[in-house]
């Protein structure tokens, strides 16, 4: 057992002892089946191998005293029926006369229990320590990783369905690591100790013991190969149950507003049952493990009897020995039960396993020079900070891009954006405008050409730095479950109350939050109070004003805002510092109709690109978006005496002239 | 952000600690699973019974004096026999318990489910989902575990215990007197244990509640996480609260590690006090109640027997924690399962014949809750059949709310609203929601193909006819632009698409629908100017004949609707045609010129 664990070198591999067993299989499973099992115990379990030592001498300790309480009572019956006394071959006569024994027999027992108490709590708390431990580990890891995946990553998963399966199984391996990890150990020390008991005591006994309990053992064997696909079946039933469910909460309104229950009702019911049936099947498998264990130890109680009582015939035996054998027999049911039990939850623990594997083994990530600069060794604890992000115009040469595992997204566009510019993007729904956005922002790298600032390829900026001079509204508004005031000022935490009521007021939130009996304290999001949408999006907008980045982009920011508050959000955004370069992604003319550029997307091209006055030639695509919002216009003053459209919309800038 | 996560538990606070009423109900669900339940309970005794009696034999053979004159395999063959009883009956009895708990549970998930199907929106609004799948796969877990083990262990506690006391009772009823010393200290030690377990329980596991939410939070708003590059931040925040719940734990683990061996001391102590009280007995030339004297045999037997006794002791606190945790876990599913749903159909709801669609809104006020400001008061409306109604007004005003009221997803907190003349609380919500199309504010598809999310509405329809109407709303051409045309896959809500293609997927989806009533929710906002167009067109056509209501900010959408109404402070500020409306110069003549005209020149 301790060769085992002293090795530390290979202590990662040699800890697997839950399938140590199992090792003979293993090749017939896919082979990152063991890597993955490696890498889950090496986050969980390294720098910890002070604390599984030591636990380890408890947990021997802790069998030690287990077994010490069979002995007692051997002693006493042996005591009772005038035998000689002896421990491992020492005889105990001087120590325990006649005289003696009662004081002796009432100490002996409190004194084991109370020996098993101080080992049995320290044992359980470092047992904590090593199981919460992982699960900190395992944790902070996974947030980190999920923090780091790349956005493609990110885009091709289920975003409710991912965390669900991150929780159960995270779960399931930290529930191993508190105490069936060392349950294993217990087990097989506790076996040992019992038979190298045994073996002292009678060794035909326990020769015949250990033969059938080898016997039945080898199911264990058998276990992981059959077990670990249905287990695996009965969690991918789980994770379809669930997502199932959740979807249908998700779109509760529209599958009632369609009538469609019972359709419904019938998918769930079938997911349900899907998933209880595998369940089922799972449990009646890991019954025939626990069965056939237990089976070993009975069949070994008469097995054994029958064999001391013919040594007793024989006259070679005490039956006080008798009575000792027979309780290290039954000794053996609860580690038999404690077998079965981490078993179950060792293939468990390794179906997660390899699902939290799969995880940690995407190298999914937007690759970042400061990385770079920390693998190459720099010691500067903040090499992002090294390098100053240059100014000057942000440039992109034949851009091109899809997304992964699909061919739409941009391709070979070319735009120049000086610094303090308003640039517009127009196109129709699909055209690739917010796909544009999110490149500029270095959300995905460009499958070919490249985006400059200053001449120096964002690639080659660290990324965290680099989108510190950016501030995105997205098309659809996520705010988190927070007060408004740290969701507003969420992408600058240092911001005072003041900037934060300032920047509210800018996208026309102020007078609406303090309607709020808690004003800015309102907790919004998923576990907060319902905002219409127009007000969620007037909050992300004001997230972004406050962090006074270079670059401010706007992906349609306004689409549910109602005219009046759209136009005043507009002029607040006209209004900030001229430095800040402003990317308005619009559907209207008037809400781009002062930009310097305004580049008209088509089907991830760029269709034509010019200032919103010499675009407005006959024939171009800008024209007609400007007589559709024109007509729109012309109907309002048709019979009024307001100035046409274009007049009607000079302002300071004077970008139209009429 | 410390503060930011209203756990849920934070309301379970106020529930009893255990509450045998929902216990009890639970066995409800075991329906005609109860006869197989018993069943397992009843093997499970003779289960315990026959290990009982292993013990039993050992102490008889150790008395024996015939030892070795007896032939060997009637000596052996007790043994054999009730470890086999055992067995047959332990592995049939765990089969037996399992089955039927996991049939009835998933009976019992069915019934959440179908439930929660009934429910109005208002309930939605106030549970979220995370909140509701955590019902679903932890509660409905634990009590299927309950359902299963303390069955199982009362049994075995009771089986056990009686056996062992009357055997001890047979051998001299004077060897009971240490179990009776001991057992108050063990009630008191249970006691004093559960409270401090309990809070320290609690604590814990509300942190890892909000651990969990915290992780989903960030996934889902990942884009806002690297957009803000908040990584850092959230990365300290997630390890604090990371690093609180490991000490919880840990902390958790020392109270454990003080309590359950401190079981087994006074276990221990109980014991010594058995042996030092047989010994005296023994030295006092006591007899059993047979009349012998004590044997070394009867000693043996003692002794285990007392031992067995701990072992189901300690059981008594597993029940009781899975009871506490089935009992929580079980008072949220039935809160819910006893729900009566705010929007039901009444007793004596009459099935909606097919409507024309004539709406009728009268004095309708509403609000979300009691302890709310009004959204709307005092709304009145006539929307003839046939005919397009436009609301507009400023975000906030109130419009989503009125459009929902009319969908018959809330119910009116005063006035009411009729269609054909029949009150909508009077008519069944299935006879209504399938005359009704409905395009929800932010388009939701649902995972599966375009096609799918088309055929939800759809059914069988034949696919050209499909393609007709797309054509018709200028979907078509989006759709076949989509990498794999009608057979790209969506997921979750619709990501992989633009805004703007959720939105065009969703009208095609409630047209298809071909609804009497037709209520939009700024169907087109995310639309660029020229498919806005196409599908204003198209609906205009569609329009003709069905009654519809549209939310819209565009003056393009609402200019043609038969009736337009202006919501403002809660109540309709205007109404009328887009003419009339114009030349009264109030609300409407200054949301539209007033916004249009430049704010600079103001
Ligand atoms: N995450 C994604 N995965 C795959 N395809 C996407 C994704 N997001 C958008 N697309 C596709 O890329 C194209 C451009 O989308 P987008 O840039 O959002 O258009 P828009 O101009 O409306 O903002 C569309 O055809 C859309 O279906
Ligand atoms: N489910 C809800 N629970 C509580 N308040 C809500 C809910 N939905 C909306 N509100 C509040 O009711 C008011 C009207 O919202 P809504 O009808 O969505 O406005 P809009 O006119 O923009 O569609 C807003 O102040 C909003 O915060
Ligand atoms: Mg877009
Ligand atoms: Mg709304």
């Amino acid at each position: 057992m301790q060769a085992f664990l002293i090795d530390s070198v290979h202590i990662h591999d040699s800890i697997i002892i839950i399938d140590f067993l199992h090792m003979l299989y293993y090749r017939r499973l896919p082979l990152s089946y063991w890597d993955n099992i490696r890498l889950i115990l090496r986050i969980c379990l390294r720098r910890r191998i002070v604390l599984i030592l030591v636990i380890a001498i408890a947990v021997l300790g802790f069998n030690i005293l287990d077994l010490a309480m069979p002995k007692a009572l051997q002693l006493l019956v042996a005591s009772l029926n005038n035998h000689k006394l002896s421990v491992l071959g020492i005889s105990l006569e001087n120590l325990i006369t006649k005289e003696n024994r009662i004081i002796f027999f009432t100490l002996i027992l409190p004194v084991l229990a109370l020996l098993k108490w101080v080992v049995g709590y320290f044992r359980g708390v470092w047992e904590a320590k090593l199981g919460q431990g992982a699960l900190y580990d395992l944790r902070n890891k996974i947030f980190s990783k999920v923090q780091s995946l790349s956005f493609a990553y990110h885009d091709q998963t289920h975003s409710g369905r991912f965390i669900a399966n991150i929780v159960e199984d995270v779960g399931q391996v930290s529930m191993f690591f508190e105490r069936p990890f060392f349950m294993i150990l217990q087990v097989l020390a506790g076996l040992s100790c019992i038979y190298a008991f045994m073996f002292t005591v009678c060794w035909q006994a326990a020769t015949v013991s250990l033969a059938i309990m080898l016997l039945f053992l080898s199911t264990t064997l058998l276990f992981r190969r059959f077990g670990y696909p249905v287990y695996l079946h009965a969690r991918a039933s789980l994770e379809t149950m669930v997502s199932s469910f959740s979807e249908n909460m998700e779109g509760n309104l529209l599958i009632r507003s369609f009538g469609r229950q019972e359709q419904e009702r019938d998918k769930f019911a079938d997911a349900a049952n899907d998933y209880h049936n595998a369940v089922m099947h799972s449990r009646v498998l890991w019954n025939l493990l626990n069965q056939s264990l237990l089976w070993g130890v009975f069949l070994g109680i008469p097995a054994v009897v029958y064999v001391t009582l013919k040594l007793l015939q024989q006259g070679q035996f005490s039956s006080d020995n008798i009575f000792l054998i027979f309780m290290l027999q039954t000794a053996m049911v609860m580690q038999m039960r404690i077998l079965s039990r981490t078993v179950d939850r060792g293939v468990h623990f390794s179906v997660s396993a390899q699902r939290l594997g799969g995880l940690f083994h995407v190298e999914d990530y937007l690759p970042d020079v400061s990385d770079l600069t920390t693998l190459t060794g720099s010691n500067d604890p903040h090499p992002s900070c090294l390098v100053d992000l240059p100014h000057g115009t942000l440039e992109l040469s034949d851009v091109n891009f899809a997304y992964r595992g699909s061919t739409a997204g941009v391709n070979g566009i070319s735009m120049k954006i000086e610094e303090g510019q308003t640039i517009g993007l127009v196109g129709e729904t699909g055209s690739g405008k917010s796909t544009l956005a999110l490149l500029m922002c270095r959300f995905y790298d460009p499958d070919s050409g490249s985006i400059t600032i200053g001449g120096e390829d964002i690639r080659h900026m660290p990324v965290a730095q680099l989108r510190e001079e950016f501030a995105l509204v997205f098309q659809d508004t996520f705010l988190f479950s927070a007060s408004i005031k740290e969701n507003i000022s969420y992408g600058k935490s240092s911001a005072s109350e003041d900037e934060i009521i300032n920047a509210a007021k800018l996208a026309k939130s102020h007078d609406f939050i303090m309607e709020f009996p808690e004003g800015y304290d309102t907790i919004v999001g998923e576990r907060g109070v319902t905002l219409s949408g127009g007000q969620r999006q007037r909050i992300a907008i004001a997230r972004a004003i406050l962090r006074e980045p270079r670059f401010l982009v706007l992906d349609d920011a306004t689409s549910s805002l109602d005219m009046a508050t759209e136009k005043t959000i507009e002029k607040s955004i006209n209004d900030l510092p001229r430095s800040i370069t402003r990317i308005i992604i619009a559907h209207r003319f008037s809400s781009i109709e002062r930009a310097d550029m305004v580049y008209v997307l088509s089907d991830g091209r760029v269709l034509e690109q010019g200032t919103p006055r010499t675009l407005n030639r006959p024939g171009t695509e800008m024209s007609r978006i400007l007589q559709l919002s024109e007509d729109e216009d012309k109907k309002n003053n048709s019979r009024e005496d307001f100035p046409s459209p274009e007049c009607g919309q000079v302002g300071p800038n004077d970008i139209i002239n009429c | 952000m410390a503060k930011t996560l209203i756990s849920e538990q934070i309301a379970d606070k106020d529930r009893p600690e255990l509450s045998p009423r929902s216990l009890i109900r639970c066995f409800g669900f075991l329906g005609r699973y109860t006869p197989l339940v018993l069943i397992g309970a009843i093997l499970c005794v003779i289960c315990v019974w026959a290990e009982m009696s292993l013990i039993n034999e050992i102490g008889l053979l150790i008395d024996r004096s015939d030892l070795s004159t007896t032939p060997l395999w009637t000596l052996a063959a007790p043994f054999l026999f009730y470890g086999v009883i055992n067995r047959v009956c332990g592995g049939t009895q765990w089969l037996v318990t399992v089955y039927s708990t996991n049939r009835a549970t998933l009976m019992l998930r069915k019934a959440f489910f179908n439930k929660l199907q009934t429910l109005s929106k208002a309930f939605f609004d106030n549970h979220k989902i995370g909140w509701l799948v955590a019902r679903n796969s932890s509660d409905i877990g634990r009590i299927n575990d309950f359902l299963t083990y303390p069955l199982m262990m009362i049994s075995i506690f009771v089986t056990t215990t009686v056996f062992a006391i009357s055997k001890i009772i047979r051998i001299t009823p004077l060897m009971l007197v240490p179990v009776i010393i001991s057992m108050p200290i063990f009630a008191l030690l249970t006691g004093y244990y559960r409270n401090r377990m309990r809070r320290a329980q609690r604590k814990a596991s509300e942190q890892n509640s909000r651990i969990v939410a915290n992780i989903s939070e960030t996934v889902r708003g990942i884009r806002v996480v690297h957009a803000f590059s908040r990584e850092d931040e959230n990365f300290n925040h997630f390890e604090n609260l990371n690093d609180e719940n490991r000490k919880l734990n840990i902390n958790l683990a020392r109270l454990n590690g003080l309590f359950m061996p401190s079981l087994d001391f006074i276990g221990m102590l109980n014991m010594s006090l058995v042996v030092g009280f047989s010994f005296w007995l023994i030295a006092q030339g006591y007899k059993t109640s047979s009349g012998n004297p004590i044997t070394a045999g009867d000693v043996a037997q003692y002794v285990l027997y007392m031992n067995a006794i701990l072992h189901p002791l300690r059981m008594i606190t597993d029940i009781y924690s899975l009871s506490i945790s089935a009992s929580a876990a079980a008072e949220r599913v039935f809160e819910i399962l006893d729900i009566t749903p705010a929007i039901k159909d009444k007793p004596g709801a009459t099935d909606l014949p097919k409507i024309k669609g004539e709406i009728n809104v009268r004095d309708l006020s509403f609000r979300y809750n009691d302890d709310q400001p009004w959204v709307l008061r005092d709304i009145n409306l006539q929307i003839p059949a046939g005919q397009t109604l436009a609301i507009v007004g400023e975000t906030g005003a109130g419009k989503t709310t009125l459009a929902s009221l009319i969908a018959h997803f809330y119910e009116p907190v005063s006035g009411e609203i009729s269609v054909d003349g029949y009150p909508l609380k009077d008519v069944t919500l299935k006879s209504y929601h399938s005359q009704l199309g409905f395009v929800p504010q932010q388009g939701y598809l649902f995972t599966g193909t375009v096609m799918d999310n088309l055929r939800f509405t759809a059914g069988n329809m034949p696919e050209e006819e499909i393609y007709r109407r797309a054509q018709e709303l200028g979907a078509h051409q989006t759709i076949l632009s989509l990498p794999k045309g009608y057979e790209t896959q969506v997921i979750e809500g619709g990501e992989g698409l633009s805004l703007g293609q959720r939105q065009i997927i969703a009208i095609l989806r409630a047209v298809l629908a071909d609804p009497q009533i037709m209520i939009m929710d700024e169907p087109t906002s995310s639309l660029d100017i020229f498919h806005e167009r196409l599908v204003q067109q198209a609906l205009d056509k569609i329009s003709r004949g069905r009654t519809t209501i549209v939310i819209a900010h565009r003056l393009s959408t609402v200019e043609n609707a038969d009736q337009i109404i202006v919501i403002n402070k809660h109540s309709i500020a205007e109404k009328g045609t887009h003419t009339e409306l114009l030349e009264k110069k109030d609300a409407y003549y200054n949301i539209y010129h007033h916004s249009l005209r430049n704010p600079d020149i103001e």
